[in-house]
């Protein structure tokens, strides 16, 4: 996470309807936007990876209301964050299925998840969040109040 | 965020004044707008390019954009506004030009034209005069923050 | 003819799957909601055709897939679960030819491959 005392500086703020279609949108625009920003190809994909994932899953799994994401940066760290609401229900899964994601490190929690992904439900893959520490190198916390999630991902430029 | 009068869209950019931020930016807007307002889709996206190129080529390099673009509920329009730090001189020419616009914004962008070859080379001022026929919009000076806000309807 | 010649290409709007021989080529952006039914059937046939035409290596470019999103990539999963199933004889060898520039390619086909054995070799297109 970023160090106390760094100033947050919020760089996009999009706030949208949950639909399917705007995911390839937001993607192409953060990525393009980190790239051009931190003027660094892999940034640039990186964030792109979060972004899609992050808001793939709050459309997948929110009640299709509202869904806001920021992009900020605090000293050399990159924030990423993805806010909507969702059943308390689903808040549950999400925490405790995160916490068993961060027993491991990021690559061997997704090698896990690969080897488990074949065995759920045709239509999960379960990689998502393993996908953002690993291949986004992004760290993810969980916040969460009634009805509202936000996950954070916080990663070096 | 869960109040029944929350926009239907809401983007907020702080961008770079660097000529490769226009395009996703413009390109997500587009994509955004076409789902909630289709018709006015491709004029937002018009004022969103010429706003952002102005502040680009003539705001302070060194400082960022601030964009601000809203689709409100409950009513079919978007509104928007880009605000950039500009060179004194830049900003006494930009509030020149806003005085100069007629009540008739086609004839505006006809006067436009016909001064392009007075122009200097790669200069052509049609932007303003552009974004006149697609939205409304106003001016807001403080020392030599300028903000220019567009309503379209 | 072969049974792999066989089969259409699966054109979408934002991606495509062609076969071209003994290569599977993957095009365009591939981040559809349901990959599980269109992208997993589709690799089914490839998996059925190549398994009974006795095939020992398919090579699978994706130099030209710009992203996959993580329900994709469970359809690659699933591929090299079929195979490992499959009687020793009838295996094959998945042989991904990625970009060594795309950040996505590098990290999930390296995970791949560490669950595929040796049933899944990755290299770098020019």
């Amino acid at each position: 996470m970023h160090t106390e005392g760094d100033s947050v500086d919020r760089m996009v703020q999009l706030r949208f309807r949950p639909l399917w279609l705007y995911v390839d949108e937001v993607r192409e625009f953060c990525g393009f936007f980190a790239r051009a920003t931190f003027r660094d190809e892999e940034i640039g994909q990186r964030v792109g990876i979060v972004v899609h994932e992050l808001v793939e899953n709050a459309i997948r799994y929110g009640d299709e209301k509202e869904l806001e994401l920021l992009l900020e940066r605090s000293g050399a760290r990159v924030l990423i964050s993805v806010a909507n609401t969702t059943s308390d229900e689903r808040v549950d899964t999400l925490r405790a299925y995160l916490a068993t994601l961060t027993e491991l490190p990021p690559d061997q929690a997704y090698a896990r998840a690969l080897q488990n992904a074949a065995s759920l439900p045709e239509t999960q893959s379960g990689l998502g969040l393993a996908r953002i520490r690993c291949e986004g190198q992004f760290d993810l916390e969980l916040h969460a109040t009634p009805g509202r999630v936000r996950m954070t991902a916080t990663g070096a430029a | 965020m869960a109040s029944e009068q929350q926009p239907t869209l809401v983007v907020r950019v702080a961008l770079q004044p660097v000529w490769n931020q226009i395009e996703p930016l413009q390109g997500y807007v587009l994509a955004a707008s076409n789902v909630h307002v289709p018709t006015l889709s491709e004029r937002t996206g018009i004022v969103v390019q010429e706003l952002l190129e102005n502040a680009v080529k003539y705001g302070d390099p060194g400082r960022s954009i601030d964009f601000w673009l809203q689709i409100p509920s409950g009513r079919r329009g978007v509104d928007l506004s880009v605000s950039n730090h500009a060179h004194p001189r830049r900003v006494a020419l930009l509030q020149q030009e806003f005085e100069a616009f007629g009540p008739n914004p086609k004839d505006t962008l006809a006067r436009a034209m016909q001064r392009l070859p007075r122009l200097p080379q790669g200069v052509s001022m049609l932007g303003l005069a552009r974004i006149m026929n697609e939205a409304a919009i106003t001016l807001k000076v403080d020392g030599r923050l300028v903000t220019v806000n567009a309503a379209i309807q | 003819m072969s049974r792999l010649a066989a089969i259409s290409a699966l054109a979408e709007q934002s991606f495509g799957i062609a076969v071209d021989g003994q290569v599977v080529r993957f095009t365009g952006t591939l981040s559809i909601r349901n990959p599980s039914e269109v992208v997993t059937p589709f690799l089914r046939r490839v998996h059925d055709a190549a398994t009974r035409d006795g095939l020992k290596q398919l090579t699978v470019d994706i130099m030209q897939l710009r992203f996959m999103n993580s329900s994709s990539i469970r359809s690659l999963v699933d591929w090299v679960e079929w195979i490992r199933r499959e009687p020793e004889g009838k295996r094959y060898v998945l042989d991904f030819l990625t970009r060594p520039d795309v950040l996505w390619q590098k990290t999930t086909l390296t995970a791949i491959q560490s669950l595929g054995g040796e049933q899944v070799v990755v290299r770098r297109g020019q």
